[in-house]
């Protein structure tokens, strides 16, 4: 062991109160950010997770923005300079010309996994004195497992029925609920735009855990639905599911310059919710930031005082020889010594405080529906939160172990007289 | 007889004012030198120069002949590590080693091993008459045992030139005769001593005096 590494132990396992207090501050800085991380991130990471897969990697669908200037510019041509001040929306041709033979080309596509049409609408549902608005999705049940996880989601596994009874819907759980349907086999009445009344058999329930959709999300037969919108062959979206959903922007950009209609990725689809995620991330790690930068004063004011209080003992160990360098190196051992086994402890404990949220179940009611929290419960956190931790330590130690080394021991010896 | 530790011309001056003002001395082996003076005098920042902790404003120092470069922070510390050991008034023990351990600290410094260190160290203890208290921590010696540590630890490294600074002044007489005593027997061994003393009684028994006033050597 080298006089340094002798000495700092020493310097450090003798003030033992002072370096507990130090250390714990650490550990708990360590243990915030991991057991924070692992409950923002699971909860982000289950949303995203979920919300992509029973959506879509990328929707192609018809651009929803009118134009407004459309009719100026088809009368005075392209150079005039005019301010629209109002425009009624005109009539979107709500379909996708042509979709078969874009399923066709990115079937074939190795970098997707499966491509399947929707039609889309807006009615009403009706049971018994109960009516919500709802949005419906017509669904080619094959293609449809190809392109998205909802099967997963459904409670008995009856997707199929879609195609042996085109009578049949499903519906989301949190609507059903609403509506009072408790189980399989009642028949609900939907209400189209156009004001046509389709009774209909409720065949399973979806549960994707995420609020909004099992809120209002109804699945037809496409067939079906086209039926109920007056829309014959017609579809109004294709859902793409890619092999990696990274490539959803590129691929976006892509199928929007080759079909000339909207692709729209998932990043661009829960921007809003992306943003917020990156709010909420900014947050919580300022929080746990502001722990370590704590713990950090607290090694650095600890550091502090005792390099004033060991004035004479760094005056003496000058005196026989010791140089500048080995005086700083022997207090930020000490404070590198403290953030080790800080993170350390602070990993375990954020190891042990995982598993006790793990174990928690409760009903989590918001954005998801869970049971418990989800966490995430990465190996990266616990690398972060340990290099965090010793590089805070390193820093609020330099500081005074640098004083340290500056100390003249003449004057220190004068001023003991 | 040859000269260890040589001081030519040295001035020293701290702002306005002037602490040595061309002092010249030699210490020769074997030498038992003391310097004198009253308080203010100049006779500490001469042990600091000499004793490479502080640096001369003009003036030249020679360790073994050879001229010290007080640029050179490195070799002022090697030289300091193992050609000449400290006594100050007060001990200056480090309070979280042992006896034994405060003793070994400038011979890890030199590259002696543990083992080795240990064995010295408590041989070291045992010569200054502090066997089986090797393991004790400062606060648990008195003044006398405490003193008598600084000086196991200054002869750690096998100096060639001990440096006392008032090494009797916080002591009571028992024990300040205990630890003149233990000078006066490394002397005898051959070792050279550099004692700084306001007390003339201590400075007559050695073997040359030098009285400092306003910075400079009266009398020889």
């Amino acid at each position: 062991m080298s006089p340094i590494v002798f000495i700092a132990l020493k310097l450090l396992t003798e003030r033992k109160r002072q370096a507990l207090v130090s250390t714990l501050g650490v550990a708990i800085g360590v243990a915030a950010f991991i057991s924070m991380s692992a409950v923002m991130n699971g909860f982000q990471l289950y949303f995203i997770r979920q919300a992509v897969d029973i959506n879509a990697h990328i929707t192609l669908k018809v651009q929803e923005e009118d134009d407004e200037g459309r009719i100026i510019r088809a009368a005075y041509g392209d150079d005039v300079v005019a301010d629209v001040l109002g425009s009624r929306p005109k009539d979107l041709k709500d379909k996708i010309i042509g979709y078969s033979n874009f399923l066709k080309q990115y079937s074939a596509d190795p970098r997707i996994k499966g491509i399947a049409p929707h039609l889309t609408g807006e009615g009403i549902i009706n049971y018994g004195t109960k009516d919500k608005g709802v949005s419906m999705i017509g669904v080619d049940p094959t293609l449809e497992r190809s392109a998205s996880v909802v099967d997963d989601y459904l409670e008995h596994k009856n997707l199929d029925k879609l195609i042996t009874d085109r009578n049949s819907v499903i519906l989301g759980k949190e609507l059903a609920r609403d509506l009072g349907v408790k189980e399989i086999g009642k028949k609900v009445t939907i209400v189209s735009p156009a004001g046509g009344l389709y009774t209909l058999k409720v065949a399973d329930f979806f549960d994707s855990g995420i609020t909004s959709i099992d809120k209002t999300r109804v699945y037809f037969n496409m067939r079906t639905l086209q039926a109920i919108l007056d829309k014959p062959n017609e579809v109004n979206e294709l859902i793409v599911k890619l092999v990696d959903v990274d490539d959803a922007e590129s691929i976006a950009t892509e199928m929007s310059r080759d079909t000339g209609y909207y692709a729209e990725s998932w990043q661009r689809a829960f921007r809003n919710f992306l943003q917020i995620f990156k709010m909420q991330n900014m947050i919580t790690y300022m929080i746990v930031f502001a722990i370590l930068i704590v713990s950090a004063f607290g090694i650095f004011n600890i550091m502090m005082m005792t390099v004033l209080e060991k004035k004479k003992d760094i005056a003496i160990l000058k005196a026989i020889g010791y140089e500048d360098k080995e005086i700083t190196r022997i207090f930020v051992i000490q404070g590198i010594l403290v953030g080790f086994i800080g993170a350390l402890l602070g990993c375990l404990l954020g190891y042990l405080i995982q598993e006790w949220l793990a174990s928690l179940r409760f009903d989590i009611v918001g954005i998801i529906r869970t049971k418990g929290f989800v966490l995430d419960r990465s190996p990266a956190f616990f690398v972060y939160g340990f290099l965090f931790a010793m590089l805070f330590s390193f820093l609020a130690s330099f500081y005074p172990s640098w004083r340290a080394s500056k100390l003249f021991p003449v004057d220190i010896f004068r001023s003991s007289v | 007889m040859s000269v260890i530790l040589e001081g030519r011309d040295l001035h020293k001056s701290i702002g306005e004012s002037s602490i040595l003002n061309g002092i010249s001395i030699a210490v020769e082996k074997a030498d038992f030198t003391s310097i004198v003076g009253s308080s203010g005098s100049g006779k500490s920042s001469l042990m600091y120069v000499l004793g490479l902790l502080d640096s001369p404003t003009s003036g030249e120092v020679y360790v073994d002949g050879h001229k010290v470069d007080f640029a050179d922070s490195k070799s002022l510390s090697d030289i300091r590590n193992r050609k000449i050991g400290f006594v100050f008034q007060f001990h200056y023990l480090i309070a979280e080693l042992t006896a034994s351990e405060n003793v070994i600290v400038p011979m890890l410094k030199h590259g002696v091993g543990r083992t080795e260190a240990r064995e010295r160290s408590f041989s070291l203890l045992a010569d200054l008459g502090l066997k089986g208290k090797e393991a004790r921590k400062p606060y648990q010696l008195s003044g006398g045992e405490q003193q008598r540590v600084a000086i196991a630890r200054a002869l750690a490294n096998d100096p060639e030139i001990v440096m006392a600074d008032e090494p009797t002044g916080n002591l009571d007489s028992r024990n300040s005769a205990m630890v003149m005593d233990v000078f006066f027997e490394l002397n005898k061994k051959g070792r050279a001593i550099l004692m700084i003393t306001h007390e003339p009684d201590l400075a007559e028994k050695t073997d040359k005096v030098y009285e400092i006033k306003d910075g400079l050597i009266v009398d020889q």
